[in-house]
């Protein structure tokens, strides 16, 4: 790492605060919203992990920024060009060096986070629940009270939804 | 591919991951074989599958299951548990590899990826479609970790958090309190159990504390597989209380200093045996002009002479 904390900040913020600002301002009616929005993205990824993960850093912004959207409207709608820039990175097979298959992991984890909220309440409290809390199909079916053979159907539910919101091409 | 076409390879692979993940035995067995013959079929199941499968596996909750496959292992293990039962809880016992005190051994595991457990260490394994686990239950592993052609990462998780390899060779040792992570090459991504975002990523020689919250750190660590790995215990210039706290994990029993020996503060410098601990005292006790009295085999005094 040659580049120090800050100067990595610093460059990453005149970069791209710019590009950040006006994709949200197509968003916000309120321009001072966007800028607040911008300032806590930038906020939120800087104090966040290293900062190896700003090796893809448009993606991620747009990542946490579609967080910080959908807390603030509970919109529940991923923006297409937020799934386009990280399916591209996903999908980017010429350097699949351990870095990158670690960034890509970490984008997929935050991505489908936000995803998963856009399920009906069982399949999305399902996947957490075997997916973050680490409980077996049983223990899950005992807290929903459905069978376990409807908790397998509402994870498979979630698994593709979350796959084909995130692989789908947009031709429209 | 009509979106009709993709929807029903998404609905199939689905299937596939969430039947696969809480298999075992025979019947994950039997149904691996399966899927492996529906990925074969056609390019883009494996394709979507893949993808799901990257889905499934890229939140890191904590391990949902725990399979066991080798019957012969657990009969093996359970003639030295029924030997070290009276000190080995439940858990430890059960473990899928373990070492006695002062026992250093080498573990391939069905990938090729190598584990050196040492002294009085236990793990589970699982390696499943989605990732490769590894559980630390109790004392210290080292790892060369094989590269996986399907990609799956290799994690080792103990109860202060987990260690991810980006690369191949790390070492990771349970300690009271913490886990111990050293980076020997490549890197490692470490995360405290209950601090997800506290999450760092240590390069080839650095080494740091993994706690429950947060990880300490990083500090330089050697390049080098650690010594133990080769039977080794290689001291410079450490305190003698250290180095019997040391050689105290290699053996049942421990190793304890009399007043007299604590108070003249010596250090010492030099290579001991891992898997001979009296020699290993012995060899210490003469360096340092001391007497070795054994009170019971569990029970090492190391004296002034007179």
């Amino acid at each position: 790492m040659g580049e120090s904390r800050a100067a990595v900040t610093d460059r990453l913020y005149r970069d791209h605060r710019g590009w950040l600002q006006g994709w949200l301002r197509g968003r916000l009616a309120c321009p001072h919203d966007a800028a607040d929005l911008t300032h806590d993205t930038f906020l939120r990824v800087l104090t966040g992990r290293d900062l190896q993960v700003l090796r893809e850093p448009r993606a991620y912004l747009l990542v946490v920024a579609s967080r910080l959207l959908s807390n603030r409207f509970k919109r529940k709608r991923l923006e297409r060009e937020v799934l386009e820039q990280v399916r591209a990175i996903l999908m980017r097979e010429d350097e699949r060096t351990p870095e990158v298959v670690h960034i890509a992991r970490d984008l997929l984890a935050r991505l489908l986070d936000l995803l998963v909220e856009e399920l009906p309440d069982k399949p999305r409290r399902a996947f957490i629940m075997a997916r973050v809390d680490g409980l077996t199909y049983r223990e899950i079916a005992a807290r929903l009270e459905v069978s376990e053979s409807s908790v397998k159907q509402y994870l498979m539910r979630a698994l593709a939804h979350c796959h084909a919101r995130l692989y789908t091409e947009h031709d429209s | 591919m009509s979106e009709s076409d993709a929807q029903r390879i998404r609905d199939d692979a689905a299937a596939w991951i969430v039947k696969l993940h809480e298999a075992s035995g025979s019947e994950h067995a039997a149904l691996a074989a399966e899927c492996d013959a529906w990925l074969q079929c056609d390019p883009r199941h494996r394709k979507t599958f893949e993808q799901m499968r990257d889905m499934w596996s890229a939140i890191d909750g904590p391990r949902v299951k725990r399979r066991r496959r080798a019957i012969g292992a657990v009969g093996v293990l359970f003639v030295l548990a029924a030997l070290l039962a009276w000190q080995l809880p439940w858990a430890l016992w059960q473990a899928d590899y373990r070492t006695a005190p002062g026992e250093i051994r080498r573990v391939r595991l069905a990938d090729d990826s190598v584990l050196t457990l040492n002294t009085d260490t236990a793990v589970d394994v699982e390696l499943d479609a989605g990732r490769r686990t590894i559980r630390l239950l109790r004392g210290e592993l080292w790892a060369d970790v094989h590269h996986d052609a399907r990609g799956r990462p290799f994690v080792v998780t103990t109860p202060y958090g987990s260690a991810t390899a980006m690369g191949t060779h790390y070492s990771v040792r349970l300690a009271s309190g913490y886990t111990r992570v050293a980076v020997q090459r490549s890197a490692v991504r470490v995360t405290p159990r209950h601090a997800v975002a506290a999450a760092r990523v240590l390069q080839a020689g650095q080494t740091a504390r993994l706690w429950p919250d947060r990880v300490d750190g990083p500090q330089t660590a050697p390049v080098d597989a650690p010594s133990w790995t080769h039977g080794q215990l290689v001291f410079r210039d450490v305190p003698l209380a250290r180095v019997a706290a040391r050689l105290s994990r290699y053996r049942r029993g421990s190793i304890h200093l009399t007043g007299a020996a604590e108070r003249r503060r010596l250090t010492f410098t030099g290579v001991l045996p891992a898997a001979d601990n009296d020699a290993a005292v012995a060899a210490l006790a003469a360096s340092l002009g001391l007497r070795v009295r054994y009170i019971t085999p569990y029970w090492v005094w190391l004296g002034v002479a007179d």
